[in-house]
């Protein structure tokens, strides 16, 4: 019962006080207590320990914090379609419409749907000068693919990534990851410093004019420095990586499995400077799985 | 919203397609779970993260809430868990997170609880998980045994076996603050108890 000390350990102390030990062992508590005045004094400390913790002062959630997590719920779709309109839309028609009025996404694929048509010859005229992705099985499978149903959905060979196609430009690329089957799978862990493509399409990420403005950004362990910065975990494969522009400027779109939700994915926009020593992020967001 | 609807009202209306009523029942709550994850967590923007993806996951998912627990538990349940599970992915990470003034009360009323609210904080940042979070629940927001092991999701002796071996350990943290104990502190139990009692 006792220890080397020839005293009761505060945790046996502790148990005792929450009727947590044995008859015997109780009873054996109780007899060294009736003579040890140390030992008593630490059970009337450890019986004042709640009282200590209860004094602390209640933090209220500052202003910032519920302002972020308002406009997070707010983000998301309501449960059930709750008008008849909405109900006849499909799911994934139904998010996008909510986050943004049908008059913008009407102007918005029509001003697409335009230079979508260049870009997409242009595309076709120089395949290899576009756009580089490091998810090499990806990118294959994004140029071979088509994506009929997001009319929003840039083309894939498209350079530069806005705010109002991130969305759907991520849930392009990683559908048609899926559908190539070759790259990195549901939050599948890898050996960190291990990205997709490197693996799978036995091609790693050549430096090209992309990789060049991105600087460390584009070989593998800067990638995964990037990743580490911004997640705080190592080991984190992303599900596709797209080196490309966002809103103008280089960037890498990576798009990394969501820790919380199977359903989403997790979208970082990165700048040049993602490293290590700062995550130089432009863009945090959570798109939903196609 | 005229008369003040009961959570599970609330719960049901935000199933049925209401795109406001989970807001409010965040609003309602917010401060115990922010208090809940910070004191976890030890950490402002993890707890933010933290707590944010919690209700992300609880709004998406009330649909399977089974009326089993009181809304209240439920929602505590998903933050914990998530501050739980934030706690042992920090593996490449300092086990130890340095407390900030974020953990402090934003007007404290006096230097005295302004130092109990440091110590506290950097004691709690020792302790194990499964013990901080116990501890938290149990002996800082004033839960029971019974809620806190339904929050846990473990037995109720379980809850009181990590608060021991928590306290156990916080003692050679703390026990210079016991020579000052505030009844400030007793009250204040007191009305959490109150408090959790009416909901």
């Amino acid at each position: 019962m006792t220890s080397d000390t020839g005293h009761v350990p505060a945790e046996v102390l502790a148990d005792a006080a929450e009727g947590l030990l044995a008859a015997a062992e109780q009873s054996a508590v109780d007899e060294h207590l009736s003579h040890c005045t140390d030992c008593r004094q630490v059970a009337v400390d450890l019986r004042d320990i709640p009282t200590l913790l209860a004094a602390a002062p209640s933090p209220r959630m500052p202003d910032d914090v519920a302002m972020r997590i308002d406009a997070a719920l707010q983000a998301e779709p309501p449960l059930s379609a709750p008008t008849p309109r909405e109900a006849i839309t499909t799911p994934a028609r139904a998010r996008r419409t909510r986050r943004m009025p049908v008059w913008i996404g009407a102007a918005a694929a029509a001003v697409l749907g335009v230079t979508g048509a260049v870009l997409g010859l242009r595309a076709l005229a120089a395949p290899e000068s576009s756009t580089s992705s490091i998810s090499g099985a990806a990118l294959e499978a994004d140029r071979a693919a088509e994506a009929p149903d997001t009319t929003l959905a840039a083309p894939p060979d498209s350079r530069d990534y806005t705010a109002d196609t991130l969305d759907e430009r991520v849930q392009a690329l990683v559908r048609t990851g899926d559908a190539d089957g070759s790259t990195a799978g549901e939050g599948r862990e890898a050996a960190p410093g291990t990205l997709p493509g490197s693996g799978t399409s036995g091609e790693p990420a050549a430096p090209g004019q992309d990789e060049s403005s991105l600087g460390t950004l584009g070989t593998p362990a800067g990638l995964a420095a990037c990743i580490e910065a911004l997640t705080g975990r190592t080991g984190v494969t992303p599900l596709a990586v797209d080196v490309a522009t966002y809103e103008g400027q280089p960037a890498a779109i990576l798009v990394l499995p969501d820790p919380t939700d199977d359903a989403y994915l997790d979208v970082r926009v990165v700048g040049a400077a993602c490293s290590a020593s700062g995550d130089d992020l432009i863009v945090a967001t959570r798109v939903p799985r196609p | 919203m005229g008369e003040p609807q009961t959570d599970a009202v609330l719960l049901a209306a935000h199933v049925a397609g209401d795109p406001d009523a989970f807001a409010e029942l965040v609003r309602r709550h917010r401060d115990r779970l922010w208090a809940v994850a910070l004191r976890t967590l030890g950490d402002r923007e993890e707890a933010a993260d933290a707590v944010q993806d919690a209700l992300i996951s609880a709004y998406r998912a009330a649909g399977s809430f089974r009326g089993d627990s009181a809304v209240t538990t439920w929602l505590h349940r998903v933050v914990v868990n998530a501050c739980v599970d934030r706690i042992r992915r920090r593996t490449s990470r300092p086990t130890v997170p340095l407390p900030s003034e974020d953990i402090l009360d934003p007007v404290p009323d006096t230097a005295g609880r302004v130092e109990t609210a440091l110590d506290v904080a950097a004691a709690l940042a020792t302790l194990p998980p499964e013990q901080r979070a116990a501890l938290v629940l149990v002996d800082m927001q004033g839960w029971s045994v019974e809620e806190a092991a339904g929050i846990l999701g473990v037995a109720p002796g379980t809850i009181k076996s990590r608060c021991a071996r928590g306290r156990a350990k916080l003692l050679p943290l703390l026990r210079h603050l016991r020579n000052h104990p505030t009844s400030a502190g007793v009250a204040s139990v007191q009305q959490q108890r109150d408090l959790q009692g009416g909901t």
